[in-house]
């Protein structure tokens, strides 16, 4: 067990910028369309960077997600920047990413942008097709998507990442291919291929309960995992996470990697959450610990200006829910699991194994063992829950 | 100031849905022991199972006191029995303690075949018998009818019969009356040493064991030093008293009494029902004449889901086994299910219970495995071993032949239902039918059928032929020759000795397949596929396969919300917990069971 560290590590810093201007049917992140509180929230969120600074020492990840940031101007930009600069000392080679949306994303804003020091985008395009975007009830069309494309060429942010939505109702394999292709003719540094869930809550989860659509079923599911897997494999991409694409192990999103390597990370504005490993400032030694925001920007501005934290709860995680965490999120990235690494962060009799279904899934090639390590196939990454689920637990 | 004369002890004895809980829950309301804002219906029926199900399992005591038109202050004993086939054993050491039975007989369904079954239990022991017509509310009743029935086929004088409907309290003040006018009050010498029937026991985690007497003779206080017949170890009392719902502390207990003796005996092993206790200094000089020993005819075995809890089991076995004497079970093992324990059980429903109350009152994850009839099997080499327990299957080339217990079945039915049960009795190998018309419009039946075909999905069966108008009860009459054969089943090529049965070969074939599709049904999918089979040896009869999952993994795990996503996967590894591991292969709990139902046409 490792003691209370001299200085505070180095972290990641999460932003959660909750405005859009309009609610999209499918999301459940916390987030309104009343822009009369802008001012207000970048008030908070300086307050709240200065109550929890100490945490960590430096940055070298920054991510200002939401929301939809790209609503923020320049000065709204610099402004919360500028205080990220104040509160923390920002490592030279650090990423910083800003979420952005196609429509009206202009030269002048990305320019002033990377001047700013953001050097990485991830693009919500969402998809290339008419119907799939009213679906979805997006307010931009796949023209905006690939003149936001040649707008962040020419501003010179090389590292973009794109978002794009699969498994919608009605969509086809081929056609979704073939955007993909569109897509990769740009040769974005990254993508971010999500298949549709509907979470409840969502309008899209209402409306499918109220039987007004159905959802492709998991043999459709997995076909479209696998063919978009392939498909950018061939490309020369890395397929290093479940539902992430790297072109080379250098334009893996970093900030992201943190939360599948239990690495500290601080999450600012309503609904974020923050973790710090054991061992780290500010936690007992013996356990991790996670909190997350209040949902409501009401309710994170009062108790900020009350003098209390905005955190609307906190868990101690101990070891063996440590080791539990560790196993499925890191059977979610094409790294897999270091066993001895594993065994030696939370202790051998916190790491459950079952032998049997490891042995199993090695053999029906799900997994693959390189040493002390077993990574997930492809296969593997398309069963990862189930897959953290059945292998933890002794040997019967 | 103890006036045995005072005293009446006594029974209820029905045919299931008589009305017995409901009389008795009448006749403690009138007794005003309990205030009606906590009465709550079936009040002696306080095992949560029974209240679901509706069934009397364990007997009860309470004592009520009632002021009869005598102007006397008498106390009834009222000792509540189980109204199921399979607990006829607990029906017996309850009459034991009794004088005198209420009979109670619905005015609608008339006697049915548990009615005269329990008055043939009560005839052994000796005791009144007092006929209570009950429902009489209901348009369907028929008095004469029921009358008539009273006579002819349980003999006893129709006049004698009591009307009444226990449901709106008509006529109940009069079986209070008559209690104590019919029935006689217990002999016994309170002078002699003592000698009391234990006929129930309890353990209370604060207390000990609390055991449930009935004194023939002498009397028993705070302070004594009692002696157990049967093991000789003796004890101090600590407390005795009666039952009033609760247990109510006395001075002393007096021979014709009923009530409970506190003894801190710890070691649950040393009390037997049906064992008399006595003092050590002045012993009685022979135990009172035991009852009726109950012989398990069903076997399972019990495994704990976790290895862990198998101490816990074992304990909890333990302390099951003072509260169900008719309980038998012995340490077991498995190659799938590691250690657990092989049990005899009176008969299907009665294992059921004991697994129910396992699991909710010890709280213990369990396996049960599909239960067996007692085989025997006559070996080439002149020995003959009885079988129970598929894993003890003897070596097929050593087999001379084998025999299977044959039971006598008893059913009353509607005779419009005669032909569904007249074939469906064939099916299950049923010969030798007797047909007998106790009254018109109903009919008796006798078959002759193996056991093992009742336990196989019978009573479903049964009820849903007659739709449920039917009544079944069984006695064991012999052994007889049959063709038997091991079934295996095999998971992914495992074989899992657990899921072993053992079959008549002409039936080895469709129990095989009906084993695999219920198993396909209950397994749930898994990372893999799942092969299953059955198999007689190296030969493989019936498969069936159960396809992967493609796809389980969510599309997001973002924005650092890990807790959202570690919740809902522990909530999987929670049911994981009520599964057994087999090799790579979860299976749930379920399963072990289902692989004896058919799909019942
Ligand atoms: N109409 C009517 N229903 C009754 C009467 N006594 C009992 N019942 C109903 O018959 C069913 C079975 O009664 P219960 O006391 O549980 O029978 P047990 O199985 O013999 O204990 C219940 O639904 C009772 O409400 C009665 O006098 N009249
Ligand atoms: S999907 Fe993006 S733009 Fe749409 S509501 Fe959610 S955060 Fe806002
Ligand atoms: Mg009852």
């Amino acid at each position: 067990m490792t003691g209370i560290t001299e200085s505070p590590p180095t972290g990641g810093l999460y932003i959660h910028f909750p405005f859009c201007r309009a609610k999209c049917p499918y999301c459940h992140f916390y987030s309104i369309n009343n822009l009369d509180y802008l001012d207000e929230f970048f008030e908070g969120v300086s307050k709240e960077m200065g109550r929890r600074d100490r945490l960590f020492s430096a940055l070298d990840t920054v991510y200002i997600g939401g929301g939809s940031p790209s609503l923020m101007t320049l000065s709204h930009l610099e402004k919360i920047l500028g205080a990220v600069g104040r509160h923390w000392r920002v490592v030279e080679e650090a990423e910083i990413t800003v979420e952005v949306t196609p429509e009206g994303l202009d030269y002048k804003w990305l320019t002033g942008a990377g001047e700013l020091g953001v050097n990485r985008l991830s693009l919500g395009i969402q998809s290339l097709q008419a119907g799939i975007l009213s679906f979805l009830r997006r307010r931009h069309d796949a023209a905006d998507a690939l003149k936001a494309l040649e707008a962040v060429a020419a501003a010179g942010i090389v590292n973009v990442s794109v978002d794009l939505l699969y498994g919608v109702p009605g969509q086809d394999l081929e056609e979704w291919l073939r955007d993909l292709e569109k897509i990769l003719e740009t040769s974005p540094a990254h993508l971010s291929l999500y298949e549709l869930t509907l979470e409840r809550g969502t309008e899209l989860w209402e409306e499918h309960r109220r039987g007004l659509f159905a959802m492709p079923g998991e043999e459709t599911a997995a076909l479209f995992f696998r063919e978009t897997s392939r498909l950018l494999t061939r490309a020369g991409y890395e397929h290093y996470e479940v539902s992430s694409y790297a072109r080379g192990t250098s334009r893996r999103c970093r900030h992201n990697l943190r939360y599948w390597r239990h690495e500290p990370y601080l999450g600012l504005g309503p609904s974020a959450h923050s973790f710090l490993p054991p061992g780290g400032r500010d936690a007992s030694p013996a356990v991790g610990r996670r909190w997350w925001n209040v949902s409501d920007v009401d309710e994170y501005l009062g108790r900020l200006r009350s003098g209390n934290f905005p955190v609307e709860e906190t868990e101690e995680l101990n070891h063996r829910s440590l080791a539990f965490e560790a196993l499925f999120l890191a059977l979610r990235t094409s790294d897999g699991l270091d066993l001895e690494g594993w065994r030696r962060r939370y202790g051998e009799e916190n790491c459950l194994l079952n032998d049997r279904v490891l042995e199993a899934a090695c053999g029906e090639g799900l997994l693959r063992r390189e040493g002390e390590r077993i990574l997930p196939t492809t296969m593997g990454l398309a069963l990862a829950d189930r897959l953290a689920v059945e292998l933890w637990g002794g040997t019967a | 100031m103890h006036d045995v004369g005072l005293i009446r002890n006594f029974s209820i004895i029905a045919h299931i849905d008589h009305g017995k809980s409901t009389l008795a829950d009448r006749l403690i309301q009138l007794a005003g022991i309990v205030d009606e804002r906590t009465f709550q219906d079936q009040i002696l029926d306080n095992m949560e199972i029974e209240r679901e199900r509706g069934i009397t399992i364990k007997s009860q005591a309470v004592a009520l006191p009632y002021v009869a038109a005598d102007g006397r202050s008498y106390t009834l004993n009222l000792i509540d029995t189980p109204g199921h086939v399979d607990f006829s054993y607990e029906v017996s050491r309850a009459l034991a303690s009794c004088e005198g039975v209420l009979l109670v007989i619905d005015a609608a369904q008339g006697v049915q075949a548990q009615t005269v079954a329990n008055l043939y239990l009560a005839l052994e022991h000796d005791l009144t018998i007092i006929p209570v017509i009950n429902k009489i509310d209901l348009p369907a009743a028929d008095i004469p009818k029921v009358k008539g029935q009273i006579a002819a086929e349980l003999g006893l004088d129709p006049e004698e019969a009591l009307l009444c409907s226990a449901k709106e309290g008509t006529g109940v003040e009069a079986v209070m009356e008559e209690i104590v006018r019919r029935i006689p009050p217990p002999g016994g010498d309170e002078n002699k040493p003592l000698a009391a029937l234990i006929f129930d026991a309890q353990y209370d985690s604060y207390r000990g064991t609390v055991i449930h007497v009935r004194l023939f003779d002498g009397t028993v206080a705070a302070g004594d030093v009692i002696r157990l017949f049967s093991t000789g170890a003796t004890y101090r009392v600590e407390e005795v008293g009666h039952f009033l719902l609760h247990r109510q502390k006395r001075e002393a207990l007096r021979a014709g009494e009923v009530g409970y003796v506190i003894a801190g005996i710890k070691t649950i092993a040393d009390v037997r029902t049906g064992d008399t206790i006595t003092h050590d200094e002045r012993p009685c000089p022979r135990p009172l004449a035991g009852f009726r020993e109950s012989k398990p005819v069903v076997f399972a075995s019990i495994y704990p889901i976790a290895a862990d809890d198998y101490e816990d089991l074992a304990a909890a076995l333990e302390k099951y086994k003072l509260n169900d004497a008719s309980f038998v079970y012995e340490k077991d093992s498995s190659a799938a299910l590691g250690h657990g324990f092989r049990c005899g059980f009176l008969g299907l429903l009665h294992l059921e219970v004991v697994q129910e109350r396992l699991e909710r009152e010890y709280d213990l994850g369990i396996i049960l495995t599909p239960p067996s009839v007692r085989y025997r099997f006559l070996l080439k080499s002149g020995e003959v071993v009885e079988v129970d327990n598929p894993a003890r299957y003897p070596d097929p080339a050593a087999i001379d032949h084998a025999e299977e217990p044959y039971i006598r079945a008893v059913m009353i039915l509607p005779d419009r239902y005669l032909g569904a049960v007249m074939k469906l009795c064939r099916d299950k190998r049923g010969e030798n039918p007797h047909l007998h018309y106790p009254s018109p419009g109903r009919v008796e039946m006798t078959f002759e059928m193996p056991l093992a075909e009742v336990i196989y999905d019978f009573y479903d069966r049964f009820k849903s032929v007659t739709q449920g108008y039917g009544s079944f009860d069984y006695e064991l009459i012999d052994y007889r020759p049959s063709r038997l054969v091991l079934l295996d089943i095999l998971v992914n090529g495992e074989r899992v000795d657990a899921l072993s049965q053992i079959v008549h070969r002409d039936q080895a074939r469709p129990r095989g397949l009906t084993a695999c599709e219920r198993l396909q049904e209950e397994i749930p999918r898994q990372m893999f596929k799942i092969a299953i089979q059955a198999a007689i040896g190296s030969e493989i009869i019936a498969r069936t396969t159960i396809s992967p999952f493609r796809k389980d993994v969510t599309a997001k795990c973002y924005g650092g919300d890990i807790t959202r996503k570690r919740k809902l996967l522990e909530k999987q590894k929670k049911g994981k917990k009520r599964m057994k591991m087999i090799g790579s292969v979860s299976i749930p709990q379920s399963a072990f069971l289902a692989v004896l139902k058919s799909d019942s046409p």
